[in-house]
């Protein structure tokens, strides 16, 4: 069974009667473990996938099923705990909370969730993997781009989401600060994470396990 | 759910990044409760029942007569006639007390010194209307009163200014030609309190014509709900009055409640005190309204700001629930700071602008601070703000928790 599953996704975005058709009837499926990359000109519609991939964006038509659940019949509050659980982002703007210190940005997705009592321990801890425990309260303007992505990734993490979705994780970002990023994510795969990442860059696209290429809202590869 | 710690912390690093928001904001909240707060203390003084009035809620005032006859119309105060040969009867009444206030000139028996000051000329079931702090001797009792005794209780400042810091008790005055001797002092009381407040207290009996005089005339009810009932007895006094002295007319004004009297209601109606509150209400409505608007509006922007936010916590996990609970208990925060400096501000206020805020008050009358500084006051101030924070921050927080988490990333 597939982790991720998409069955005739169409996403039309309509704007002052202008309709952009930004995917046309995708379908694709992604397996547990699996580490994508995404491809494609810009505009292709790359970051509309993951969007409706990872339920932040509904699709005008069609199935996004994850980890076998069929989600486009979840009510907002299911499909907020889902996301909750399954998933972790990271974006290419970071997208940290700047009113938020590090350890608070990283904890984000745990006091969302129920029951969970050590909330900075696991903080710190995965800070410490991603190589930044000594910046804890730290604020993110005080921080380069490199180091919020580092925190970005462990904030996706702490939850141990099945999936993580990287919307060009390393598009702001120098080559050696990007390749730290990758390497990390590497890591994480081989825990066993399932990754799907979009990505410019053709050298990072071949060190994952598999490209899909996209044209015009349609997958072509 | 949510961590009280973090949230708290991130509303502080908020206040403080944005100082000029932050200052406005809750300057406009303290400005609206000190409004209302002004307003409803005012009320609260005048009407609910505070020591040393403590008995105001089940006390009735009958406090003008009107007597007509062929020939003449008489206005004024209730006259002893007819309180001596009617109103005394009063079943339903658990106690009544008659008094009278004038300005009178009093000398020390020497003669050295010569002041006016307040006295009220009263009976001897008056001391359990009113709960007074006698700070030495005690008050003239029912046979001193029905003896019509020269006994006086006087107020420690009128102690200190006759006789210096010396025991008064035991010590004279002359008053009206007659020599009293006083026989309590009791701790001062605020001119707030129209029927506590006073310099001397004599028995009327004392008085030679007590019989010619106007008083007031208050009666302890056991519980409200006794007003139907004497209001009744008082109707038929009026009727039973008329059948004895065919061609006149005895009208009494009330008996009113602690409210009625203090919104000088004169005539008979009943619905008039329910304009009194409805006048209140749309009041306190328009001063809370104007400042919720002008908040919420303040917070659609604040809130705007911070889309990006509300996208990302969604992206983790919150609820539209959640984001809407965050965002009213952050603005409970500024508005309960807001409402902690309005009232303190309508505390100054009330200081500075008593004399405006309760007609004819003499300048140096003290606020009493029990009517003001209570968990009753506390308890409104906080659901004020409550309500402030739910008006205003509810709308800005529907229509920022709406957007799809894409689009609220991408702002
Ligand atoms: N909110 C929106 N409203 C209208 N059109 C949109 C919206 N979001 C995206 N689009 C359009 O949909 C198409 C796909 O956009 P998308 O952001 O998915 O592209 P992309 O492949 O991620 O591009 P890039 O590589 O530049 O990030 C584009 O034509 C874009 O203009
Ligand atoms: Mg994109």
């Amino acid at each position: 069974m597939s982790i991720i599953n998409l069955e005739g996704i169409t996403k039309i975005y309509k704007t002052d009667e202008v309709e952009t058709i930004a995917l046309e009837n995708v379908n694709l499926s992604v397996e547990k473990g699996d580490f994508i990359s995404v491809m494609g000109p810009s505009g292709c519609g790359k970051s509309t996938l993951l969007n409706v991939m990872g339920l932040l964006d509904c699709p005008t038509k069609g199935i996004v099923t994850l980890n076998g659940v069929d989600t486009t019949k979840m009510k907002e509050k299911e499909t907020a705990h889902f996301r909750n659980k399954t998933l972790g982002f990271v974006f290419q703007s970071f997208h940290l909370i700047s009113s938020l210190n590090v350890l608070d940005n990283v904890e984000l997705p745990l006091i969302y969730r129920h029951g969970v009592s050590n909330r900075t321990q696991r903080a710190k801890e995965v800070l410490e993997r991603v190589g930044l425990s000594h910046r804890m309260r730290h604020y993110p303007s005080q921080l380069s781009g490199g180091q919020c992505q580092r925190v970005a990734i462990a904030r996706a993490i702490i939850g141990n989401p099945d999936i993580i979705l990287a919307d060009e994780p390393t598009g702001n970002l120098d080559s050696k600060m990007g390749q730290e990023i990758i390497d990390l994510l590497h890591q994480l795969n081989q825990d066993g994470t399932t990754i799907v990442m979009v990505t410019h860059d053709e050298q990072i696209a071949k060190t994952t396990k598999q490209v899909m290429r996209f044209f015009d809202g349609r997958r072509v590869e | 759910m949510i961590n009280r710690d973090t949230m708290l912390k991130q509303t502080f690093y908020l206040l403080r990044k944005n100082p000029f928001i932050t200052v406005i904001s809750v300057a406009g909240t303290a400005v609206a409760i000190m409004m209302i707060m002004v307003i409803l203390m005012v009320e609260m003084i005048k009407t609910i029942p505070i020591a040393p009035e403590n008995n105001r809620d089940k006390t009735l005032y009958i406090r003008s007569e009107m007597y007509k006859n062929k020939s003449s119309t008489n206005c004024g105060l209730v006259s002893y006639k007819h309180y001596n040969d009617y109103l005394r009867y009063l079943e339903n009444a658990k106690l009544k007390t008659l008094l009278t206030k004038g300005q009178e000139i009093i000398k020390t028996s020497s003669g050295s010194k010569r002041m006016e000051c307040t006295c009220s000329y009263c009976d001897d079931n008056y001391w359990k209307f009113i709960s007074f702090d006698f700070v030495e001797g005690t008050h003239f009792n029912r046979e001193d009163f029905a003896a019509g005794l020269n006994k006086a209780v006087i107020s420690q400042k009128l102690s200190e200014e006759l006789y210096g810091k010396k025991s008064a008790v035991g010590k004279t005055f002359i008053l009206n030609n007659k020599k009293y001797s006083v026989v309590g002092i009791v701790e001062n009381i605020s001119p707030i309190f129209p029927y506590a407040y006073s310099d001397i207290w004599i028995p009327y009996t004392s008085s030679f014509n007590y019989e010619k005089m106007g008083y007031s005339l208050l009666l302890l009810m056991d519980s409200k709900k006794d007003k139907a009932l004497l209001t009744q007895e008082v109707r038929e006094i009026e009727q039973k009055f008329t059948t004895i002295h065919e061609g006149e007319l005895l009208t009494y004004l009330g008996p009113y409640s602690q409210r009625e009297q203090v919104h000088n209601k004169w005539n008979n109606s009943p619905t008039k005190i329910t304009m009194e509150t409805i006048k209140l209400s749309v009041i306190l409505f328009f001063l809370f309204l104007i400042p919720a608007l002008n908040l919420s509006g303040f917070n659609l922007s604040r809130i705007k700001k911070r889309t990006e936010e509300i996208g990302i916590r969604k992206a983790f996990g919150a609820t539209k629930r959640s984001i809407i609970r965050q965002m009213l208990q952050e603005n409970l925060i500024t508005t309960l700071i807001g409402g902690v400096l309005g009232l303190l501000l309508s505390y100054i206020a009330l200081y500075f602008l008593r004399n405006h805020l309760f007609i004819g008050l003499p300048a140096d009358a003290v606020i009493p601070l029990n009517a003001i500084v209570s968990p009753y006051i506390f308890l409104v101030v906080f659901l004020a703000c409550i309500l402030l924070s739910v008006i205003s921050t509810i709308v800005p927080a529907l229509r920022a928790a709406k957007f799809t988490i894409a689009e609220s990333i991408r702002s």
